[in-house]
């Protein structure tokens, strides 16, 4: 493996969520610790990397964070073939962009069949008095379809950073189980041609199935 | 009353109604006006920015007014009428009033299930068949109860005197009428509710404060769903002959019946009619009439600079780098060239000018931006071809129905924010681009409201009035030229077809960076934004500008050859760059700083165009058929409604849910209304009859009333 300019494994994340659940507001806050409301609605998939280090290792994030609205739910593909992780952002105090995650998830599952790891997230907990999905019913859900659960507040900056550990620990967690059973990590070549310990071998559909923390 | 007439006095009152919705902002100066408008915090140019919507607004409060009349009249009517409505109802019985063919008793048995909107409809336009032909006999499944001549009459006749006396004196009208609960506060009996309905109609009186007329939307729309129900009289009238049943028994087992049966359909359509209405309250109220949540409104000192754009920078440095481009000498040049473009405008009435394109090359001058793109995008054949008033018509229906709102409501809080006639939230211009917004997406309803419509329609706003800039947006989307109608269509049609043969291009002139790309992954996810903005956000806004002024000469080829033009230009740049810093550099650095100087940039836009159009590569091949990338369905299809039917389309759903809630909630002292409410198995024939005088002499009076006003 060949990672560019560093020798950190390099992991692709990908934001999905409905328009205006703070997709955009996570990234910045994570990757500039802004909170800038004011901020552009998403029409082009924006990026950003960052790189972490968790358990002592250095890797790498390459985000992705895509336009929300509906419309655009035909573009998905794009963004997040080829990642390891997706995050499945939905506002607390609003029904619908939590039923619209199931949406994305059920579509991940069938495109990515598990090889890539998914956390659903609740945004907006500075909202908690006008809350509507309680957090026992979203954790019931992400058990369900083996995704891990956080909350957070991008505009508080609340548990911002610890989102993206916990989506790298387990993206770690699963990669370094993909390699020692010596699967071919069907992890993309295309987009993401800098995967992390890819060991060419024959497709393998048998990708490990669900695994949380 | 016939349809006709309703429709006529519809649209009578929706040209009024738009004619001052359309701000007249001439051209050139409009941009500088606006800059003061929205500089100003108070006085009386803010007032005027929005008087269409606050017209608007007037409009939906003398609605509301003549709704409380309806409560009246279900009293004044009981009386005189109850009657002649037994005599109807009981048809066979004795000899009827008139000579009309009176159904038999035990058609009258009624059905239980709901009378849905669209059999409403249908019932109204049977009526005006009827009065034309005099036969009802054809609608016989419609016809459960003919009333009496008389009867139609003296209804009308009160319906009549009581628009005319709310209209001209609202005040005096509801304290008439102020009526004393009954004795033992039974709150079913007739006069409880008449006291029930007074006080909410005394409420009312506040509606003119937006704070006070905020403070319960919920109990607004039931209060207007109160009122707008069927006269009681006849439902009693109707119920005391069917079961000789206690009649306020049988209407909680309605009630009852309906809460329960309210599916999430029902819901889902309640929740959005609010949800839509207090957005559109918000616009209506503007900045300051209620409470904005601070940090949706920007900081205003974290600016300094303003550019001649009217885009605030966080720093001086910024707004320098902006200043560069604008130095004295260019905007002397500038000043000349207007001159010579003034005299090519006139030339152009007669003929196209020969100059055009080199001018055009050299940039439109920005005084003369909003004529020069009218022109250019032919809105005047667009705006001719269709109806008259098609905007206005649009903009009032889609308040009410549009179910855009709520995206195009988020969107607008983050278009050109840092622009200073956008930054105000909720003030003028961010009025208008929701207004545009929301009307756009009833007309073309195959696009509807899609993500980056809102910059687009916010720069037309940046140089011309709503109206324009609505048109300018949709021939944008239609016209063969640009087509954009391909790009926001479901599934992005031509936006996959651009893009493969962006592929082509890049392949072809440039193989290098073609295969480092390839490399290094960079999918081409930044086209999306380039294109469906023209550009926007990811160049400079002057450069922006300025490849506006040939895309709306050229057309679509612009799109594939200024992309062509930008990877020529920082080849050797991407060509060093990983991945990650290929599409930082894309999406934000050359935002920042393009790198080349506008004017270099746009000669080699044109080498570009020509060396494409050369090798017959400047556009890809014309879309498959089964792809269509321009409207095929019918524009704007909402305006074969009337008004009338909206509004009864709409308390039918709030009479739906305010049933539902008085069935759960029969102790809240607000809801308790119930034998008031129209049954779900009122004849149809009575029910279109009430709604068709209500809202006939309603129009009529109201424009009266109007025409009056507007003489004083």
């Amino acid at each position: 493996m060949e990672a560019g300019t560093s020798d950190s494994p390099v992991f692709k994340v990908v934001l999905l969520g409905e328009g205006a659940v703070g997709k955009s507001s996570i990234l910045l806050r994570y990757i500039e610790n802004k909170f800038n409301n004011k901020h552009l609605s998403t029409t082009q998939a924006s990026f950003a990397t960052r790189k972490l280090t968790v358990n002592g290792k250095t890797v790498e994030l390459n985000i992705w964070d895509t336009a929300g609205q509906e419309k655009y739910h035909s573009l998905g593909p794009i963004y997040y073939r080829g990642s390891q992780g997706a995050m499945l952002i939905y506002d607390i105090t609003d029904t619908r962009s939590f039923e619209r995650i199931k949406n994305w998830v059920r579509e991940l599952q069938e495109v990515l069949k598990g090889t890539a790891t998914l956390l659903v997230v609740g945004n907006k907990v500075d909202l908690d008095a006008t809350r509507q999905i309680q957090r026992e019913t979203a954790e019931e859900y992400a058990k369900s379809v083996g995704a891990l659960y956080a909350e957070c507040s991008a505009k508080e900056n609340i548990d911002i950073d610890a989102l993206f550990e916990t989506i790298t620990k387990a993206m770690m967690a699963k990669a370094s189980e993909v390699s020692t059973l010596n699967r071919g990590a069907s992890l993309r070549r295309s987009t993401s041609r800098r995967t992390i310990q890819v060991s060419d071998d024959t497709d393998t559909e048998a990708a490990p199935k669900k695994k949380c923390c | 009353m016939p349809v006709s007439t309703l429709l006529a006095t519809d649209h009578a009152l929706s040209s009024r109604a738009s004619t001052t919705s359309l701000r007249a902002n001439g051209g050139s100066e409009q941009h500088q006006e606006h800059r003061e408008a929205t500089s100003t915090v108070s006085g009386p140019e803010r007032f005027l920015g929005s008087r269409g919507l606050t017209r608007f607004s007037a409009l939906n409060r003398s609605f509301n007014n003549v709704a409380n009349m309806a409560s009246d009249l279900k009293r004044n009517l009981e009386k005189t009428a109850v009657e002649v409505a037994k005599a109807a109802v009981n048809g066979g019985g004795e000899s009827p009033p008139d000579n009309t063919p009176s159904p038999s008793p035990q058609r009258i048995v009624v059905s239980r299930r709901r009378v849905r909107p669209t059999a409403l409809r249908q019932s109204a336009a049977s009526l005006s068949h009827d009065d034309d032909e005099n036969d009802g006999n054809e609608h016989a499944e419609n016809m459960l109860v003919t009333p009496s001549k008389e009867f139609v009459r003296a209804l009308s006749l009160r319906v009549k005197t009581q628009v005319a006396a709310t209209l001209s004196d609202p005040l005096r009208s509801k304290q008439a009428h102020h009526v004393s609960p009954c004795d033992e506060a039974c709150g079913t009996c007739a006069r409880c509710q008449a006291a029930v309905c007074t006080q909410s109609s005394n409420t009312k009186l506040n509606d003119h404060n937006p704070l006070t007329k905020r403070a319960s939307i919920k109990k607004r729309v039931a209060d207007i769903s109160n009122r707008l129900q069927f006269p009681k009289f006849l439902a009693d009238a109707q119920t005391s002959h069917d079961h000789g049943h206690d009649h306020h028994l049988m209407s909680d087992d309605d009630a009852q019946s309906v809460g329960t049966s309210s599916d999430e359909m029902d819901d889902r359509e309640l929740q959005e009619l609010i949800e839509r209405q207090t957005i559109v309250e918000k616009y209506e109220a503007g900045p300051e009439g209620h409470d904005v949540d601070p940090w949706e409104n920007p900081d205003f000192e974290l600016y300094k600079v303003t550019d001649r754009y009217g885009f605030v920078h966080k720093n001086e440095t910024e707004a320098e780098a902006q200043a560069l481009q604008n130095q004295r000498n260019l905007i002397k040049k500038e000043l000349q060239r207007e001159a010579k473009w003034l005299r090519m405008l006139q030339e152009w009435d007669t003929r196209h000018p020969a100059k055009l394109p080199e001018r055009i090359w050299k940039g439109v001058p920005e005084k003369l931006r909003s004529v020069v793109w009218q022109r250019m995008l032919g809105i005047d054949k667009f705006r001719k071809d269709a109806a008259p008033k098609t905007y206005e018509d649009l903009l009032m229906r889609a308040r009410l129905l549009s179910m855009d709102i709520r995206q195009i409501d988020l969107d607008i809080n983050r278009t050109y924010r840092d622009h200073l006639a956008f930054r105000r939230r909720y003030d003028s211009k961010q009025q208008s681009l929701f207004s545009v917004l929301s009307a756009y997406a009833m007309y073309n309803t195959e696009v509807g409201y899609c993500q980056g419509m809102s910059q687009i329609a916010g720069l037309f706003l940046m140089y011309m009035n709503e109206e324009d800039a609505f048109w300018c947006l949709h021939s944008l989307m239609v016209n063969r030229k640009y087509s954009m109608h391909g790009m926001f269509a479901p599934g992005f049609p031509k936006l996959h077809r651009f893009e493969q043969h962006y592929d082509h291009v890049m392949q072809r002139y440039l193989p290098k960076l073609h295969k480092h790309f390839d490399r290094e992954g960079v999918v081409p996810s930044y086209l999306t934004k380039w294109w469906f903005g023209c550009f926007l956000d990811r160049v400079p806004f002057a450069l922006a500008l300025r490849i506006w002024d040939v895309f709306l000469y050229y057309g679509d080829s612009i799109l594939i050859a200024m992309a062509f033009n930008i990877m020529d230009l920082h080849q050797k740049t991407l060509k060093k760059l990983p991945m990650e810093k290929c599409l930082d550099f894309i999406q934000s650095d050359l935002a920042r700083d393009f790198g080349y100087s506008f004017d270099h940039t746009m000669q080699a836009l044109e080498k570009c165009l020509k060396r494409l159009q050369s090798d017959k590569m400047a556009l890809p091949p014309l879309p498959a058929d089964s792809k269509p990338e321009l409207p095929t369905k019918q524009l704007g299809p909402v305006l074969t409604r009337s008004m009338v039917d909206i509004r009864m389309d709409i308390s039918e759903v709030q009479s739906r849910s305010s049933r539902a809630n008085s069935a759960l909630t029969k102790n809240d002292g607000r809801i308790n209304d119930t034998t008031a409410l129209l049954p779900p198995d009122a004849p149809p024939e009575v029910r279109k009859l009430y709604w068709h005088l209500f809202a006939s002499y309603y129009y009529m009076y109201l424009d009266e009333h109007r025409r009056k006003e507007a003489k004083n």
